[in-house]
This record gives C-alpha cells, structure tokens and sequence, in this order.
C-alpha cells in the first residue's frame, strides 16, 4: 500500500514539472525580446507625424502663393477668389493621403502596444480613416488609389479592429507584420502623393516667388525702398524655408522606403525578432526618420 | 484627342508640370522692351494663371477624378486682353507675335477643355517665349 502511494505519489510529481516547464516554456515564447518592433513602432509613429505636417502643406502652400501675389500684383477679386478655390481645393484632395497617412500612424501604435504586452485599441481616427478609404471603393479610381490599395488600407484598419477587440497581446505581433504588403501598399499612396505632387506645389510657390521678387524690385523700389527691402528679405527667407521643405520631402520618401525595407526584414523574421541585425536595421531606419524630423524643423525655421 | 475621362493621374502630373514650366518660362520673359524702349510686363497675368492651373492638375492628379478645372472663361478673357493691350505697343516685335499666337492657342486649347491640346499649346508657347529669351 504505501509502496503503491509512493508510486501514485512520484508519478504526480512528475506530471507538476512537466506541467510548470509547459508553462515556462509558454511564457517565455511569449516574452521574446520585442526592442526591434517597439523601436519600429516608435520611428514609424515619428515619421506619420511628419507626413501629417507634409500632407497640410500643400493647400497652404497654393494660399501662401496666392497671398503674395495678391499683395504685389493686386489682382481683381474675382481672380483671386478663383485661385483661392484651387488652394481649398488642394487642401481637400489632401484627405485621402492623410487618411492613408492615419491608418499607418495607428498600425505602427498598435504594434508597439502589443510589443509592449498592452492590448490593442480602436479610435475614433482609425474608424474615421477606415470609412473615408473604404468609401473610395465606390468611385472608380477616385483619390487616387486603386483597388488593391483601397482593399490593403481596409485590411489594416479591420485588423487592428479585431485584435482590438479580440484583446491578445504580444504573440498578435506576428500576425500584424505578416500584413506587409499592405503596408507597403500605404507607403506607396504616401509616396507618390509627396513626390511629385507636394513638391510640384512648393516648386510652382517657389518659381512665384522669384517672379514676385522681381516685380518688386523693379516697380516698387522707387516709390517704397523700405518696406520693399523688407518684403524682398522675407521672400529670400521663405525662398530658403521652401528648398528645405523640398528637402525634407525628398527625405521624407527615402524614410517610406526605409520603413517598408526594415518592416519586410521584421515579417521575414517573425519567429526570430530578437536578432542583432535587425535591431541594426531598425535603428538605421530610425536614422532616416530623424533625418525628416530634422530637416522639417529646419523648413520651419526658414519659412 | 483622348477623352478627358481617360486622363490619369499621371497624365495630370504632366500636364501640371508642362503648366509650372510654362509658367516659369513666363516669368523669366516678363521684361520686354518695345522699338521705343518701354518695359512690359507681358506675360504676367499669364504666369499667375499658369501656376493656378497648374495647381488645380495637381489636384486632380491626387483625386484623379474625371472633372476638370472649372476655368473661368472670363478670367481668361481678362488675361489675354492684358497680354492684347501690353502687345499692342510692341507688335513689330516678331518672336513677341509668337509668343501672343502661342497664348492665344494655349488659351483656346484651356477654353475648349481638351486636356492634350493644353499641354501640346503650353509646350509650344514655353518655346516660342524661350525662343523669345
């Protein structure tokens, strides 16, 4: 009898390590070291905010443009009401790129939060974004986006819905990088909404600008030196904030480069997030990114 | 000539490009100086129109709807009499004549709505001012 307890007895005790290495082995699968995707996660939120500051400056570039040459030229008000009307018109095709630029901007907080073991949320922003893409699936080519591009911006926003929802945390990492093409697919709407058609509105403002500059110090000087060396020093001034608004587009579209790059390398190593070179690859993306952060504090200093 | 329905967006990019070009090609050509020695500023009116419209191609190009700029007829009018009056004092001026037949085309083209032949007029008249130049 007590050689049977002690039977029955050990055989328990074996099942209890067994269990409590099950659950270590459990919880540490779900405790890899997430650095590279928080840090992502944290340059990624970085550069939507600088794309937000891009994305608000091509109507008030087309404004600041119609501001000066309504000053200089005087034109008649009807005219300038007309132009004023492309700038609000400008600002309001804008949407669709900032839509696309909020969807990326909660795709990379929600990765971080789940990174960091905190379950995922839905806001009223990403619902708002989601409804405005998902809308465009309505008009035929409308916003500028195709099909595939109007499915992948839905995608993200659904998924994000669902962990949300769903409340899983770290092991849901996975599933979101696994969406790549999607993001790549964001990125790709951001791109080519900067370059060419946000740095074609600051060239056609700066190429005004000079033909500004020249009126000015041809008409004016003679009647008003003061307030035209005045005005002629502030068009120089804005001239220099323009090419560095320029500069942080062009950089602004290497970083989207840079982040759909490393977001690749992230999804190709889902089971393997702690590797050395991807922190590396991280950490030059994040280069990027202050290189925009950078530069746009720069263009904001000039103009 | 292509249906406007057809317009990409990339064809709009283009088309905005042709525009800023035009436009910058405007603004250099400004000082003009007539067989008595007078200034003009010829094109000016032009190349604020220039840049509006290029403007408004950029943003069809982000909606790439099928709408065009809704152009008012009489701000052009009011822009090409401009240029009318300015050239009025230099009419001897033979390039000068192009670059005002090169408006003129480009304005018909703007009126008539036909995105193609406003690119093709805003290449002819950017040569016809470089020509100018």
């Amino acid at each position: 009898m007590a050689a049977e307890q002690a039977c029955i007895g050990s055989g328990r005790f074996a099942i209890v390590p067994r269990l409590l290495l099950s659950v270590l082995l459990l919880v540490s699968g779900c405790s890899v070291n997430m650095a590279a995707v928080r840090t992502f996660s944290a340059e990624t939120q970085q550069l939507t905010q600088a794309v937000d500051a891009l994305v608000a400056d091509a109507g008030a570039s087309c404004t600041r443009r119609v501001d000066r040459l309504e000053l200089i030229r005087a034109p008649e008000a009807e005219v300038v009401t007309g132009y004023r009307r492309t700038c609000e018109r400008l600002a309001k095709a804008s949407d669709v790129p900032r839509r696309y630029n909020t969807l990326l901007a909660e795709y990379g907080k929600t990765l971080g939060a789940l990174a960091n073991d905190q379950a995922a949320t839905f806001t009223s922003e990403l619902a708002e974004a989601r409804d405005s893409v998902a809308a465009l699936a309505g008009g035929a080519g409308a916003g500028g986006v195709d099909a595939r591009e109007i499915e992948a911006g839905t995608r993200v926003a659904d998924l994000i819905s669902k962990l949300a929802t769903s409340g899983v945390r770290q092991r849901a990492v996975t599933e979101m990088l696994r969406r790549h093409d999607d993001i790549s697919a964001l990125c790709g709407v951001l791109k080519r909404y900067i370059d060419p058609r946000y740095v074609g509105v600051l060239d056609n403002e700066a190429g005004a600008l000079d033909g500004l500059g020249i009126d000015l110090d041809r008409r004016y000087t003679g009647n008003e030196p003061i307030r035209t060396r005045e005005l002629i020093r502030d068009y120089r001034e804005a001239g220099k904030g323009l090419e560095a608004k320029r500069a942080a587009a062009r950089k602004t579209v290497q970083a989207l480069d840079a982040l759909v790059v490393t977001h690749g390398k992230l999804a190709d190593s889902a089971g393997k997030l702690d590797r050395e070179d991807l922190v590396q690859s991280v950490r030059s993306y994040g280069k990027d990114v202050r290189g925009v952060v950078e530069q746009l504090r720069a263009a904001h200093g000039g103009s | 000539m292509p249906d406007v329905t057809t317009l990409s967006a990339s064809d709009c990019d283009a088309l905005a490009q042709g525009l800023r070009d035009a436009a910058d090609a405007a603004k250099e050509q400004r000082k003009v100086i007539d067989p008595q020695g007078q200034e003009y500023f010829v094109l000016q009116r032009q190349e604020d129109a220039l840049r509006d419209m290029a403007d408004q191609y950029t943003a069809i190009a982000i909606e790439r709807d099928t709408v065009l700029p809704d152009l008012s007829a009489a701000h052009l009018q009011a822009a090409i009499d401009q240029a009318n009056q300015t050239l009025l004092g230099i009419k001897k001026v033979k390039a000068a004549i192009g670059v005002f037949a090169g408006l003129i085309d480009f304005a018909s083209a703007v009126i008539s709505k036909k995105p193609k032949a406003i690119w093709d007029a805003a290449k002819v008249l950017k040569d016809r001012v470089d020509a100018v130049a």
